[in-house]
């Protein structure tokens, strides 16, 4: 009897405790949403979407160029990055086991591990100095660096979820394996591959750091992937750091665009994670 | 008789393990050869040799040959993907490609390659389904998914699959072990159909279904050929004591 008051209670306890952890991952995710928010939301306008930002003095003003290059360069960096991952996986669980697929998934967990501003630099060494300028290119680069081992290794995880009787129906077909592992593979592991390809542009959409001596920032638009292109990130934090009210308010706008933009991007990635194997 | 298939001192090892052990024995063209003996034995790794599915294993090692209308498919310049083509295969489990309607899956040896044009596709599609009894259940609704089907159908649907793209020879691994006795009776059915074009080997572990369906019988124990015969002469007068043993019950 006594024994299972004392049970009753432990249970009590540890759901209370669990509920108050619950609570504690919640709130700070609440509490940032809900200030930014709060600071953001008067800053929103049709002027936001579309101008750029005015000079110093001048109030009004928007973020559209900083949309449009954060935009461009998650895409130069998907045309790299995607490809680069996707494939890289495909190698690893297709025709890995080697000495060198252990070496690739080293590098691959090691890149995911390095500091975001040493990609940086690391882009600013290869492509920057060389190309003697700051451009929109340097900046896709870091980015890509940054989106590869995460679509590698989320890829190489779906792939590894196909079924073997499935390539195996399509390789007794007669048809060859690098057909097989694009058709068959590939194919039933798409969603998957989608969940990380989706997290992985959420994970750059909001990189400062590694833009910092690459994109550089703009004022303006800009006209060539050669020259130094805005992002929202770079515009946030230089309007940030600004001492004008007006810049503080257009930054905590564009902090709302950003994270509402990797909110459905999380919630497209959930989705898509969630929903059953496309191929299965 | 032909001797479609021949097998000659083939060895497989998978690292350590020697599976298959010095194994000559000859399949005869048109007629169905089954393959029996206790689980392990190395029933699938014989079957799989004979389509090359071994050469995608990491660590499997296959010797000796295997010759295919006299020549041997493990020759330095003989492409697998050729050979896989003139030897199909039928899998214990059915598995068609999930994200294909049923149409699709019996044409997949030819989309997956490629392309197909759309008069041939309807042909192949209707000849393969008719040749598998399933064309009167399936005709109306060809655009369903594959997953809808029965299991029985599912594995119908695969053999269909196989024979669209023409083989010669149809390699079955326990093709009815996931299916219940009436879809079992219906692939039976159509594996005696089915020999008079083409050179079937069933690997089975129910001697039934060998006796059944057969016209061949090699028993393998421990990665050995035992003994290999007339299907009603290992059924009744086996030259072995293990083969009798096996038959009988006592083990296996
Ligand atoms: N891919 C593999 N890797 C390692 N060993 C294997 C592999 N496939 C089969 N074997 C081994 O080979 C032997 C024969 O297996 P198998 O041909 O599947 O037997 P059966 O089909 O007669 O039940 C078993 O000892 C099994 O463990
Ligand atoms: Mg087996």
């Amino acid at each position: 009897m006594s024994r299972l008051t004392f049970r009753h209670a432990k249970n009590g306890c540890m759901t209370f405790l669990m509920g108050v952890f619950t609570l504690a991952v919640l709130i700070p995710l609440i509490l940032i949403f809900a200030h930014i928010v709060r600071m953001g939301i008067s800053s929103i306008s049709v002027d936001f979407f579309t101008q750029i930002p005015r000079p110093t003095g001048e109030t009004g003003g928007g973020m559209a160029n900083g949309m449009v290059g954060s935009a461009l360069l998650i895409f130069l960096a998907s045309c790299l990055g995607i490809p680069v991952g996707v494939f890289g996986a495909v190698y690893l669980a297709e025709y890995g086991g080697s000495r060198i697929s252990t070496v690739i998934r080293f590098a691959a967990d090691v890149l995911a591990g390095v500091p975001s501003i040493i990609t940086g630099m690391v882009a600013y060494a290869l492509l920057v100095v060389p190309m003697k300028g700051f451009s929109a290119l340097a900046g896709a680069f870091a980015l890509a660096l940054i989106m590869i081992p995460i679509v590698l290794r989320t890829t190489e995880e779906q792939l590894k979820l196909v079924p073997v009787t499935l390539r195996e129906a399509s390789l007794a077909l007669g048809v060859p394996l690098w057909r097989t592992t694009l058709k068959v593979t590939l194919r039933s592991a798409l969603k998957g591959v989608m969940t990380g390809v989706l997290l992985a542009i959420a994970r750059i959409a909001g990189e400062t750091a590694p833009l910092l001596f690459t994109a550089l920032g703009n004022q303006f638009w800009s006209g060539k992937l050669t020259e130094p292109i805005a992002a929202m990130p770079l515009q946030i934090f230089n309007f940030a750091i600004s001492p004008y009210e007006d810049w503080h308010r257009l930054a905590w706008a564009g902090a709302l665009v950003l994270v509402t933009v990797m909110f459905g991007l999380s919630l497209a990635a959930r989705y898509f994670g969630r929903t059953k194997q496309s191929g299965l | 008789m032909n001797h479609k298939v021949l097998l000659y001192s083939l060895n497989v090892h998978f690292g350590a393990t020697h599976a298959v052990k010095g194994v000559t024995l000859a399949f005869p063209e048109n007629s169905v050869t089954a393959i029996i003996g206790p689980s392990g034995c190395g029933k699938s790794t014989v079957l799989r040799a004979i389509n090359r599915m071994h050469d995608l294993t990491p660590g499997a090692r296959v010797s000796g040959s295997i010759a295919l209308d006299g020549t041997n498919i493990y020759a330095n310049n003989v492409d697998p993907v050729a050979i896989r083509r003139r030897i199909g295969m039928v899998f214990q489990k059915p598995n068609p490609f999930p994200a294909m309607s049923i149409y699709d899956n019996v044409i997949s040896g030819y989309k997956l390659n490629g392309r197909i044009r759309r008069d041939d596709a309807d042909e192949v599609v209707e000849s393969s389904l008719k040749r598998v009894a399933l064309w009167d259940e399936v005709k109306d609704r060809l655009r369903a998914n594959a997953m809808e089907l029965s299991g029985g159908q599912q594995q119908r649907l695969c053999i269909a699959r196989t024979i669209a793209v023409k083989p010669e020879v149809i390699l079955m691994d326990e093709p009815c072990s996931a299916l219940d006795p009436i879809a079992t009776m219906k692939i039976e059915e159509l594996i005696e159909e089915l020999k008079e074009k083409y050179t079937i080997i069933i690997v089975t572990h129910n001697m039934q279904q060998a006796a059944r369906v057969s016209d061949v019988t090699a028993f393998f124990y421990l990665g050995e050929l035992v003994e290999c015969g007339d299907t009603p002469m290992i059924f009744t007068k086996p030259e072995k004591r293990q083969t009798e043993d096996y038959i009988t019950g006592r083990f296996g």
